[in-house]
């Protein structure tokens, strides 16, 4: 009998759930976590939830999440028959990064849900040549650059990928004046996909405009997907997200479509990519809450919430729920036919100020 | 009024006018000060025009309750007999600046002097630390240079205001500057450095770390920050001590470093379960009296990570009203690393013997200051010799920590005592003195 989790992933990623397809993989999920971690069972327990027999939205809607901050500080005690073949890490910009262990199946179905989502965001539908503004995955573990590599690698479509970032002895060494040639020789070629952090690919647009390259049109086909460090990858280059699309889709004549962003989470196998409307689609493997901490409710359509994400894709760690630091608020809706809900990023929470005579002791809570 | 310093040398332009200033307000007689500072009383009674103005200015961090509260205790404390009495208390004599004193033989005199200009450093946290810091220097006759928080809510300016309405003759306004200027802009900083007579820097770590007495040209008095901590004996009244400990969390919303956020409770009988249930119950009830703040999503974010952070890292059990942020106690069964700040958290943690108060407190030696105590009267005299002992300024019976700011102790000394020079005149007297000489007949005033 096949696997729910697996049948859940063959569905179309935006398509309507009538079979519960969705609740019955984080059954499974749920109990295979159960049985590997007896300190989230005990979570469990202790939170009053018990452990539902079934699942439903109700009962999903009750079961207590991990605080994503918890896991920069807490590592869960690994099964020894679970064999780890690869430690996501994330980025660290807020802090200590957290690491995500996955064990084969985990993290197949984690490309094959990033897969999915490209391809139905139209980003891999063509042959092209990627140049990734990523640390090259050989030299790190960051979810960002190992998840895409393994994706642009199953990607027939994608016919050579090449990284510009490297992780030096000092820190990330981003060599611009290889970057600004990489382009230029790549589009010569053909087609390009460039993808990973915008800063970066802000820099090299830069870079060629300061070599004299004031406009790049890049062949028919192209296309740029940024991925985080909006605010905070490169200390002192703040960048706003519309106004870097239309910058990047004058200098290369890319249609506005063919540049877009996506949103994820080290620690979540869904990532959400623009769709042509510029919104972020949950995908049917998942479940997006903006929720208000307080009560653990859905805040009202349209409010500002934190972000809950529920995706039983991972059985190697118990991210069945995480409740992140990321504010965002969820609609419907969109013009673009999609009648998924679609999340709008609204920034991280930031920790509170105290300027006072309170002695704090300790670091800072907030991650 | 405020003035927004810009460049150091309008800051230095201000100290120079303080400098004239400050000569009139020493030459100011103490009655004339507490005249005007009397006068101020009427002002600042309930329901006039400046506490209403007030309360719309603090409305937004404290309740009605603790605000009106605290501007009773600010009416009540500008009586001139109150302030004589507290003068004397902390000066020895409410005199101490306006005349020489003889010893009893009449050969040796004394009498306090102001330092000149002092400058005082505010912190953010209890809206009353601008009037307590404009207080301390003109009860002790020194021009001021006042420098406001960043979170100031506009109470400091306010009540100075009011201050010089009251000053007929203008020698306050000549001593008083109320200025604003980001901690960032060190070069301003280095003025207070380089100028003041005084700097009193009240709040956190960065702001005295920025004036620290080796880059200072006068005195350095730092307060803060402290870490407030209760110990609860075996023996008090548990309803009585959870109400008195939930009305010191939830007052001044643990912004005053005397407000407890680790509650240490004798381990005896389930004691701290017992105490920590009772807790999280007051906290619910002293809602009703002191309303807790709204809380945006980013509090509730950072309430949620002290709740997951305390029971993955610490095993703490948490109380916590149903669905609500309003107050959070953990229990753990020791001090944890982290001690959270704010949001009416406490950390319970059961001890043993109270013998074991200075290893106890020991963790926290430089942020030791105010401990809040419930204990039976019988225990009293025995637990404050240790607490003394342990490190601690201040001890205050549960329920009434932060109530007082004038004629106790702060941070271990009387605070007017250091913002003041004694000067002794000696006419000589004794085996070592010329022996033919004549004692001057001197009689000074």
């Amino acid at each position: 009998m096949a696997d729910p989790i697996d049948i859940l992933l063959q569905a179309d990623v935006f398509a309507a759930d009538p079979d519960n397809r969705f609740f019955r993989a984080s059954e499974i999920c749920l109990e295979v976590l159960l049985r590997r971690f007896p300190a989230y069972t005990r979570f469990l327990d202790e939170r009053g939830s018990g452990v539902p027999r079934e699942l439903s939205r109700e009962s999903l809607q009750t079961l207590p999440a991990i605080f994503l901050p918890v896991l920069k500080t807490r590592a869960f005690d690994l099964p020894r028959d679970v064999p780890i073949v690869v430690q996501l890490t994330s980025s660290g910009t807020t802090g200590k990064p957290s690491v995500t262990p996955l064990d084969e199946p985990s993290m197949k179905r984690r490309v094959q849900a990033m897969l999915a989502s490209y391809r139905a965001a139209g980003i891999v539908s063509g042959s092209v040549e990627a140049l990734a503004f990523l640390i090259d995955p050989s030299q790190t573990q960051m979810a960002g650059s190992v998840v895409i590599d393994a994706v642009l690698k199953a990607s027939p479509e994608v016919r050579s990928v090449r990284y510009l970032v490297r992780q030096g002895p000092a820190g990330i060494d981003f060599a611009l004046k290889d970057a600004v040639t990489a382009i230029q020789e790549a589009s010569a070629r053909g087609p390009i996909l460039l993808v990973g952090y915008p800063a970066l690919m802000a820099a090299a647009m830069h870079g060629l405009a300061t070599a004299g390259v004031s406009r790049l049109p890049l062949p028919q086909g192209s296309m740029v997907l940024t991925g985080g460090g909006w605010k905070s990858f490169l200390p002192g280059v703040p960048l706003e997200r519309d106004d870097f699309q239309k910058r990047m889709a004058g200098f290369f004549g890319l249609a506005p479509g063919a540049i877009r962003d996506m949103f994820g989470l080290s620690e979540c196998p869904a990532v959400f990519v623009q769709c042509s409307h510029g919104h972020y689609h949950v995908p049917a493997f998942a479940w997006a809450q903006a929720i208000d901490p307080e009560t653990g409710c859905d805040v009202a359509v349209g409010e500002i919430g934190l972000l809950q994400l529920t995706v039983p894709l991972t059985t190697s760690y118990p991210l069945l729920k995480i409740l992140t630091t990321d504010k965002v608020t969820i609609q419907r809706g969109c013009p673009c036919g999609v009648a998924a809900p679609y999340l709008t990023p609204r920034g991280r929470t930031t920790a509170a100020r105290f300027e006072t005579c309170a002695m704090k002791v300790g670091r800072a809570v907030s991650a | 009024m405020i003035e927004a310093m810009q460049a150091p040398e309008q800051l230095r332009a201000c100290f120079a006018r303080l400098r004239a200033g400050a000569c009139r307000l020493a030459a100011l007689p103490l009655d004339a000060l507490l005249g005007r500072l009397g006068r101020l009383c009427s002002v600042w009674q309930a329901g006039s025009p400046a506490r209403q103005h007030a309360a719309k200015l603090i409305g937004g961090v404290f309740g009605a309750y603790t605000v009106e509260a605290a501007l009773n205790a600010l009416a009540m404390s500008l009586h001139a007999p109150i302030l004589k009495a507290e003068l004397a208390r902390e000066l020895g004599r409410a005199d101490l600046l306006d005349s020489w004193q003889p010893d009893e033989l009449g050969i040796g005199w004394t009498r306090g002097y102001p330092l000149g200009v002092v400058a005082q450093v505010l912190a953010g946290n209890v809206f009353l630390g601008g009037v307590i810091a404009l207080a301390q220097a003109l009860l002790t006759r020194n021009a001021v240079v006042i420098k406001l928080s960043s979170e100031d809510s506009g109470f400091t300016e306010l009540f100075a205001k009011t201050l010089l309405d009251a000053d007929d003759d203008g020698v306050l306004r000549s001593s008083i500057a109320i200025c604003s200027w980001s901690s960032a802009q060190d070069a301003l900083n280095q003025v207070l450095r380089e100028e003041a007579d005084a700097i009193v820097v009240w709040g956190g770590q960065a702001a005295v770390d920025a004036y620290p007495a080796d880059r200072c040209r006068g005195r350095v008095i730092h307060y803060g920050p402290r870490l407030g901590i209760g110990f609860v004996l075996d023996g008090a009244d548990l309803a009585q001590t959870a109400r008195d400990l939930a009305w010191d969390v939830a007052l001044w919303e643990q912004r005053a470093c005397s407000s407890p956020r680790v509650v240490f409770v004798e381990d005896v009988a389930d004691l701290p379960a017992h105490v920590a249930s009772a807790l999280s119950k007051a906290l619910t009830d002293v809602r009703n009296r002191l309303p807790a703040r709204p809380l945006t999503l980013d509090d509730k974010a950072e309430v949620t990570a002290i709740r997951e952070l305390a029971y993955w890292q610490e095993h703490a059990t948490i109380l916590a009203g149903p669905r609500s942020m309003d107050h959070t106690v953990l229990v753990v069964d020791r001090a944890p690393a982290e001690i959270p700040l704010g949001y009416r958290t406490v950390c319970v943690i059961p001890f043993r013997g109270l013998e074991n108060i200075n290893e106890l407190a020991g963790a926290y030696r430089s942020g030791l200051q105010t401990v809040v105590l419930a204990a039976p009267s019988s225990r009293w005299a025995n637990a404050a010799e240790l607490l003394a002992q342990a490190g601690f300024t201040q001890i205050a019976a549960a329920g009434s920590a932060a109530a007082r700011f004038l004629g106790l102790p702060h941070e271990g000394e009387y605070a007017l005592r250091r913002l003041i020079r004694l000067v002794g005149v000696d006419l000589g007297a004794g085996p070592l003195v010329e022996p033919d000489r004549k004692v001057p007949d001197v009689r000074l005033k």
